[in-house]
């Protein structure tokens, strides 16, 4: 199974023309990891064109630590560490400083009851990614919808709100953005009598999608599973008619291979 | 309805959604736009807009979710962290005609703002008391009405699909119900295409189709729309006169698409077309059988055109009965006697 960018998803892997947002959602089973590994490999292994600013890459992941996407990435034949030191990447750790007796470290966040901590963190580290050159950075949020629970509000009203704020300004301060965002059913569509947690998670989705440009949505198979199929992912553009819409089936493997075809191939 | 009524009222109705598109006479001093995942406001707003820029209109746009300014407006206000009281202030000065603007002088001023719900939600659900009639959710936000000599009119766009967040008193009446008593139009989106496949479904007395969101299967978000499928956007469109009269129609609204040649471009001046929605093919009654899908079948049922022409020329038997006689004559036996019958006359004398 190949390792390389499958050739079907090429088109949707380009650098995005500037304040777009991509939303990659997910259901338990049909994760977004594979994909996400894409489009950061793909970013960050865009040649660079003279004259134009180099692009870089700052991910955030409120899910899933560092050697992670490390691993995931090496198997792509990209390596993290070299390409943050030369100051094209740059790791926010959502994960591990949250709700762990704080250890003060580097680009970790540390409390997340609070947004403006997070924020904070998230507009060092751009700074850092900023620094001196002129960089195109695109910033990747992986399950920011975490933060949603996660926050003291997420109980009560405007976690949601808050969060997406939060996600709006950040935008502001780079040239692109893709998040991942969970879509299982009991996420997306609230029930008859739903808590606030489900109305803001829902509230939140919803919005982002509303926003985005581009939105890959993963799914599992309507028909059942299958040895030689993951998954469904459908590609919709935000109804402009500039692209058109693409529903392809897609087979993750071992060893960070996958494939991407049409049905019936 | 005769043909003559038809197209009066095709062309009436034609000329109020053009009146409001153009916002021209005071149409409509707030116009609510209610849009969704599967169409949102995009293309209306931006024929507002365009339209707007024709008529030399200032086009001012608030913007509480939009990061970028779109090309054609004029001034671009963010609507996010400010408190309803500083938003108003940064929106009056650009309302308020100077005398050296040369605005004043146009007869409209219109003024499409673009709030989504999130914003407007906020500040409803921290209201305690259910707003009055007349005094609008953010009073400021809608200079417009309190402004007569200011021809100024407010587009607000909400969003129909995001769950309504939990209110903090259970009493407040929802945004969407605030807002649909007070705008003066209504304006419901829907894509061309779904309309047509909710039509086709209904034709054949098979249950109406789902798109989206609501197809309830998990992990699908937006329906996936065919490269072919028809492009436009069903308005249905619920203007409210001030007589207190309610007119409401659908149209179709056929958005130009941005890579139309320069010169289509100057002659329509980036205008899409509108039409009545039961004037689209697929609506109108007279073409209601569609072509080519007829009965599923191993023969064919169908007539090529000499075998019709030469169905129509065949004279049937009775018909020669008919025009010797005629009508109302009352009834005659014709026999025409062969060789072997015994003509008795005594028989005819009984």
């Amino acid at each position: 199974m190949s390792t390389t960018t499958p050739h079907l998803l090429e088109p949707y892997l380009s650098l995005p023309r500037e304040t777009s947002l991509i939303v990659l959602s997910s259901i338990l089973g049909a994760s977004t990891n594979w994909l996400l590994a894409r489009y950061i490999h793909s970013y960050l292994k865009t040649p660079s064109v003279e004259g134009e600013p180099e692009v870089a890459v700052l991910l955030a992941s409120f899910l899933r630590d560092y050697p992670f996407f490390q691993q995931t990435l090496s198997k792509l034949s990209l390596d993290l560490d070299s390409e943050a030191r030369k100051g094209r990447f740059a790791f926010v750790d959502g994960l591990t400083g949250l709700f762990l007796p704080s250890q003060r470290s580097g680009g970790r966040l540390q409390d997340g009851d609070d947004l403006r901590a997070v924020q904070r963190q998230i507009g060092d580290a751009l700074a850092g990614l900023d620094a001196g050159r002129k960089r195109r950075v695109v910033l990747v949020l992986d399950q920011p919808d975490f933060l949603v629970a996660s926050t003291s509000a997420g109980g009560g009203e405007g976690a949601g709100i808050a969060v997406r704020d939060v996600i709006l300004d950040l935008r502001e301060k780079v040239h692109s953005c893709v998040v991942t965002v969970s879509a299982d059913d009991p996420l997306v569509h609230p029930p008859v009598a739903p808590t606030p947690l489900e109305t803001n998670h829902s509230w939140f989705v919803l919005s982002l999608l509303h926003e985005a440009d581009m939105l890959c949505a993963l799914r599992l198979l309507d028909t059942g599973t299958a040895k030689d199929v993951s998954g469904v992912v459908r590609i919709t553009s935000s109804r402009d008619g500039e692209t058109e819409d693409r529903e392809y089936l897609y087979k993750v493997g071992g060893h960070g291979g996958a494939k991407v075809f049409e049905r019936g191939q | 309805m005769p043909p003559s009524a038809a197209s009066h009222h095709r062309s009436h109705s034609l000329l109020l959604l053009q009146k409001l598109l153009n916002l021209r006479d005071k149409a409509s001093p707030l116009t609510l736009i209610l849009d969704n995942l599967e169409q949102p406001a995009h293309p209306v707003l931006n024929e507002f807009m365009t339209r707007a820029k024709i008529s030399k209109a200032k086009i001012i746009f608030i913007a509480l979710s939009t990061l970028k300014k779109p090309p054609l407006a004029d001034v671009f206000i963010r609507g996010r962290h400010t408190s309803l009281q500083q938003l108003a202030s940064e929106i009056i000065p650009h309302v308020t005609p100077s005398p050296s603007s040369p605005n004043q002088s146009m007869s409209s001023l219109p003024y499409p703002s673009y709030l989504t719900n999130p914003l407007v939600r906020k500040h409803l659900t921290l209201r305690h008391n259910p707003p009055p009639p007349l005094d609008p959710l953010p009073p400021p936000l809608l200079p417009p009405i309190h402004h007569p000599p200011l021809t100024t009119s407010c587009l607000l766009v909400y969003h129909t699909d995001i769950p309504l967040l939990p209110q903090s008193t259970p009493y407040t009446p929802t945004p969407l119900s605030v807002l649909t008593h007070l705008s003066t139009s209504i304006l419901t989106l829907a894509p061309l295409s779904h309309v047509l496949a909710t039509k086709a479904a209904e034709n054949k007395s098979l249950p109406a189709p789902v798109f989206g969101l609501h197809s309830s299967r998990e992990g699908v978000l937006l329906s996936l729309r065919p490269p072919s499928s028809p492009q436009g956007v069903v308005i249905t469109m619920e203007l409210r006169r001030k007589s207190g009269r309610v007119v409401q129609e659908k149209f179709v609204l056929f958005p130009s698409p941005p890579t139309t040649t320069a010169q289509h471009r100057q002659q329509t001046k980036g205008v899409g077309g509108v039409i009545l929605l039961s004037d689209h093919p697929a609506f109108s009654t007279a073409t209601t059988e569609e072509e080519g899908e007829g009965i599923q079948a191993t023969f064919n049922l169908g007539l090529t055109e000499k075998q019709r022409r030469d169905r129509e020329g065949v004279v049937l038997p009775y018909f020669d009965a008919q025009t010797e006689v005629g009508g109302g004559e009352g009834g005659r036996i014709l026999y025409d006697m062969g060789r072997e019958d015994d003509f008795d006359e005594e028989e005819d004398e009984i």
